[in-house]
């Protein structure tokens, strides 16, 4: 920086916030005249590794508990930063805020938030006031879920969790008790359901159609909804059941539930299912394809577990294209349309795919511009199903030819020993837990992406940086703009040392979605970013940059890229939960 | 709940009660905050004296 800086930090001990009201109030004070930067943040060790790398490598930082909140400033002078510690522990306090802390109340009444008609203290005022509601959604920390899940479904309420962390045995009795009580429990770890065109937590504004979704992958059930989307096809209902439930420990309970709903529902309203999970382990596996082909269900399905099955081939021939198997993202969302109709399916291969020689040419442009050393590929994905489809297609195409790694790796790829630090070519899923105990999603806060943008940037073998954007509700507001000026710094920074940066991206998102899609689309143009329709697709270009153009492409496209199943045919990896 | 009217209680995070308020759907917001937990001292006196 080119002017003077201070920065100081003040520990509020045991002072519980959660990461979203610390957000806005670390972006409420960093509008203030005279502050640089500003992070209000509970104590967790990811916190603190951040804080580190903010340059506030502190002794009171570092011996902060999980449960204290940590307020650094960075000012332009001292009578800034006097007057902004003072204003954000105010703010911490609700001070400036409104209150929201008191109003009391005894056992019995409702207790309302100060002056909110419909906001509560407690989970049984919220009920009394709402004593027909059908659905809580609730992100909370996980520890504290499995005694509010018992009350609601003796309450007759389904419930979406989008908390983490919950133990899986917790999970397990839960969903039990569900099922025994015909309570549908989407999660834990869920974020993005669709329910008559409404969304639930992280999801897209879609168009409502005839097709019903259920996904055991948050990004993946947006993704899928918005590349039908873009083909004129709606969603009725998509129903996301958490990572958890595919694996052997729950054995599917509502992956299974919700199939069995969406298929009773009328054909008017659904007329194909689409089943979107890694890999489950093989008995739920049997359990689903069981169900699907040989238990009289009766509408067509296209079932995507990424990047292959453990059985390879999962869907009898004789099935005469009611069940198509799919391996990507990108090919499920090809194969629903092909379901529905020839007409939409011409749709969705006009709208998600580049053809190989235009897509070859495109691309050409951005590896010419590299350095002889620029060879590696990294990944920043705030969508860890987007992290997870990436890994799948590069390490199917770049095979013996580099190493994969990544901090949630597939079979096929490498851990990375530091999930702070890239190797080779890194897909890095930024939801991962390391990177967001006691921080928000990073759908929702920039903060570790434009760290690690910066990074990446000034490392002289990174040939290409792939980044995904997620629009819709509960996003940031603005996930272009958040990190834009990074993205421009990066680049800056490859240029100073005498190189070019290829930026490749896939905007997650449609046309209604609050962000405003297209706008979205020419930012990024404006940027030189290269904007790819799917993410599989994303993953592709990106390799064949990195590779210099040394690939089949006509192959590629043909496993990751089809809508008739000949693609899982081909073979995926066997990576079961 | 696929058949009616959707009614939401959301518990936690405001920004997703808010991303519902913004399609019209029914919701109220519960603003969670755990329970205070006792300090070690303070646990040793009450299991005392209970």
């Amino acid at each position: 920086m080119s002017f003077p800086s201070l920065f100081d930090v003040l520990i509020k001990e045991n002072y519980y916030k959660d990461s979203l009201q610390l957000l806005k109030i670390s972006d409420d004070i960093k509008q203030n005249d005279g502050i640089l930067d500003a992070a209000i943040v509970m104590g967790t060790k990811t916190n603190k590794e951040i804080l580190n790398r903010l340059g506030f490598n502190l002794p009171k930082v570092n011996q902060a508990k999980d449960t204290d909140v940590i307020i650094a400033i960075i000012a332009r002078d001292k009578k800034s930063l006097d007057l902004i510690l003072s204003k954000a522990e105010a703010l911490l306090e609700g001070k400036q805020h409104g209150d929201k802390e008191s109003a009391g109340g005894s056992i019995g009444t409702i207790n309302t938030t100060a002056g909110l008609a419909d906001r509560f203290q407690d989970l049984d005022s919220a009920v009394a006031f709402m004593p027909d509601a059908n659905l809580a959604l609730i992100s909370i920390p996980g520890e504290y879920v499995k005694d509010i899940c018992f009350k609601l479904i003796d309450a007759g309420i389904h419930q979406q969790l989008f908390s983490d962390h919950v133990p899986i045995e917790d999970e397990l009795e839960i969903k039990k008790y569900a099922r025994e009580n015909g309570i549908l429990i989407l999660g834990p770890g869920a974020g993005t359901s669709i329910i008559n065109g409404k969304g639930i937590g992280f999801s897209n504004a879609v168009k409502i159609g005839p097709v019903g979704i259920v996904a055991a992958a948050g990004t993946g059930l947006q993704e899928v909804c918005i590349l039908l989307d873009h083909c004129e096809v709606g969603i009725k209902h998509a129903l996301g059941v958490g990572g958890n439930d595919p694996k052997a420990e729950i054995g599917g309970i509502m992956m299974l539930e919700s199939i069995r709903i969406l298929d009773k529902c009328d054909d008017d309203e659904i007329k194909v299912i689409g089943i979107i999970s890694k890999p489950p382990s093989a008995s739920v596996e049997k359990k689903i394809v069981d169900y699907v082909v040989d238990s009289g269900t009766r509408k067509k399905y296209v079932i995507c577990f990424i990047g292959g099955s453990g059985s390879a081939e999962i869907v009898s021939p004789t099935q005469n294209g009611r069940v198509i198997q799919a391996n990507t993202l990108a090919s499920s969302a090809l194969a629903i349309a092909k379901q529905i109709g020839d007409k939409q399916f011409k749709t969705a291969l006009k709208e998600l795919i580049i053809p190989p020689k235009i897509l070859h040419g495109i691309v050409q442009k951005e590896w010419e511009k590299l350095q002889k050393d620029q060879k590696y590929i990294r990944a920043l994905y705030t969508g860890g199903t987007f992290a997870y489809e990436t890994q799948v297609v590069l390490t199917g195409i770049i095979g013996g030819r580099g190493d994969v790694y990544s901090n949630a790796p597939i079979a096929g790829a490498m851990l990375l020993p530091d999930p702070f630090k890239s190797l080779d070519h890194s897909i890095v899923d930024l939801g991962e837990e390391e990177f967001t105990k006691g921080r928000a999603h990073p759908m929702i806060d920039p903060t570790i992406r434009k760290i690690r943008l910066i990074e990446e940037a000034a490392d002289p073998g990174v040939a290409v940086l792939l980044l995904d954007y997620v629009l819709g509700f509960g996003s940031h507001p603005d996930p272009i703009g958040a990190i834009l000026s990074q993205v421009s710094e990066a680049k800056k920074i490859a240029e100073k040392g005498g190189r070019y940066l290829a930026i490749v991206t896939h905007v997650c998102g449609t046309a209604q979605d609050p962000q405003g899609y297209e706008q979205s689309i020419q930012r990024l143009k404006d940027t030189g970013a290269l904007i790819m329709p799917t993410n599989a697709l994303a993953a592709i270009a990106s390799a064949t940059v990195a590779l210099r153009g040394n690939i089949d492409l006509d192959k590629v496209y043909s496993k990751y890229l089809t809508g008739d199943g000949s693609g899982a045919r081909r073979g995926g990896q066997v990576n079961s939960l | 709940m696929l058949d009616t009217e959707l009614k939401v209680v959301n518990l936690g995070i405001d920004i997703f009660y808010n991303a519902l308020k913004l399609q019209d759907v029914k919701v109220v917001q519960v603003d969670w905050k755990p329970s205070q937990k006792l300090d070690k001292e303070s646990e040793e006196i009450l299991s005392k004296i209970l």
